[in-house]
């Protein structure tokens, strides 16, 4: 018995150090399979986001009250100047209104003769969700919404605010979806020039401007263009804005987004259908296919001839 | 087993989960970011300041697999790589060799914060290139370790409230 006694520490302390080596190994295995894009917890993430949703809808709440002070004070020291830009920009643009009243006639009437639809692809229905948690830290740039499959959203819908594009939806719980945001570093969204068309893949880098990536020798981009998404690929609607090009310091093409610099909280998530590639079937062995079944059914053309 | 040491065990066991309980709830309030135009403010190291001031009469094997579970916890609500704070606050702990509990006062807890905090700055650092295969943004992290360091002080006192709320009676000897 004493001797029994007597070792319980060192079996104590033994035990200590393989529950430490295993933990430790775990974490590392963890930290090998998130780099193989193998996410270990595939389910429990889903089921932490769902009660964070919760836990963080009424922790933001305060939080964003202190925000809007802050924004709302800051806007309220610049109301003179703020007033006297609007009035000359409303005098500017009353013009275009009429003019585009008119050409959306115009197009509507030209469409009607021609019967073609030229509508962007943009859903009528929105989701009205609430972004509760926002995390622009070192490893990623994401937020938690409040809605998730309950209310119909799906992997890939893409998530707005008034101003333009915010993210896109990578995770979808019961009650809550986790937004990718454009600036993350895994998000690549492709984006066209409103101005000249031309296209490119907008890239995020983890900071606040997202760069312009794959752009062709051709491709006419300068400082000051509007960003949208250009629709290719299907994954995004067409047209959705997103910012403004402008210069880094090293003279590359990055995107000051319009959803920077504002404490966001209303969004609204499109629920946009993605253009579902058609099955592939190369069409010289669908024929090839054809020949044979008919050689089987009638024999061979040559044979059939003579 | 004596009802004694049953007791004990139950304690340690108890203080153990406190530690987690409290992690968990600084995990959530590190969640919390202000956004002052560019300037965006978060507290992204707050969770090691449970781990730091882990009770230190909290049994050592059950506090080794809390702490796991804290930085794993905190990994999947911040969504970024897996293993990262799991593996940091892991080795923090063993560093320490345990938490430092309320035995570290004033100044000395807060300098011993200051250099728990740039430990985990480094290794976050480093497990985070090895995740992503590329290195985090460690301005962010400087600047979320910077706004965790603030408000320790804070956390040290919850603590302290909390340790007193929860003290160990004289009577029981405690087998970590």
């Amino acid at each position: 018995m004493e001797k029994a006694g007597y070792n319980r520490p060192q079996k104590r302390r033994m035990r200590r150090r393989i529950i430490a080596i295993a933990l430790v190994l775990i974490s590392a295995l963890m930290l090998i399979s998130d780099r193989q894009q193998k996410s270990m917890l595939a389910s429990g993430q889903l089921s932490a986001d769902d009660l964070s949703a919760k836990i963080m809808s009424v922790i933001a709440t305060p939080v964003r009250g202190i925000e809007a002070l802050f924004v709302r004070a800051d806007e309220r020291s610049n109301l003179y100047d703020r007033n006297v830009e609007l009035i000359a920009e409303v005098q500017r643009l009353r013009p275009y209104e009429h003019k585009v009243i008119d050409l959306q006639l115009r197009v509507k009437n030209l469409e009607a003769i021609l019967l073609v639809d030229n509508s962007t692809d943009i859903p009528a229905k929105k989701i009205v969700a609430r972004s509760v948690s926002e995390t622009n830290g070192p490893f990623a740039h994401s937020a938690l919404i409040n809605a998730g499959r309950s209310k119909g959203i799906a992997k890939g819908h893409a998530v707005m605010t008034v101003d333009g594009l915010y993210g896109h939806v990578v995770r979808v719980g019961n009650s809550s979806s986790r937004v990718l945001l454009l600036n993350d570093l895994n998000s690549r969204v492709s984006v066209m020039s409103q101005r000249s068309q031309s296209r490119a893949i907008l890239a995020g880098n983890n900071n606040n401007l997202p760069k312009l990536d794959y752009i062709s020798p051709e491709a006419d981009w300068k400082a000051g263009d509007i960003v949208v998404t250009s629709g290719d690929g299907g994954v995004l609607p067409r047209a959705l804005p997103i910012g403004v090009v402008s210069l880094s310091d090293k003279q590359r093409l990055v995107v000051d987004l319009y959803t920077d610099n504002k404490p966001i909280d209303w969004v609204w998530v499109y629920p946009f259908e993605p253009i579902e590639v058609p099955e592939d079937s190369p069409p010289d062995q669908s024929e090839d296919e054809v020949h044979s079944e008919d050689e089987a059914q009638n024999g061979p053309q040559s044979e059939a001839g003579q | 087993m004596s009802a004694q040491e049953d007791a004990n065990s139950l304690h340690s066991f108890t203080q153990a989960f406190k530690g987690l309980g409290l992690g968990i709830v600084l995990a959530y309030l590190a969640l919390v970011s202000f956004d002052f135009g560019r300037v965006h403010i978060s507290f992204m190291f707050l969770p090691l300041a449970a781990v730091f001031l882990w009770p230190r009469n909290a049994s050592t094997a059950w506090s080794l697999v809390f702490v796991f579970i804290l930085g794993v916890f905190f990994d999947v609500i911040t969504s970024g790589p897996l293993g990262v704070w799991g593996l940091s606050y892991l080795l923090i702990f063993i560093l320490f060799d345990g938490g430092v509990g309320q035995s570290m006062k004033g100044t000395l807890a807060f300098a011993g914060f200051a250099f728990a905090l740039f430990l985990v700055y480094c290794l976050s650092l480093i497990f985070g290139r090895l995740a992503m295969g590329h290195w985090p943004d460690g301005l962010s992290l400087a600047v979320n370790a910077a706004a965790s360091l603030a408000v320790f002080p804070i956390c040290y006192g919850v603590f302290a409230l909390a340790s007193g709320s929860l003290k160990q009676p004289s009577h029981t000897r405690v087998v970590r």
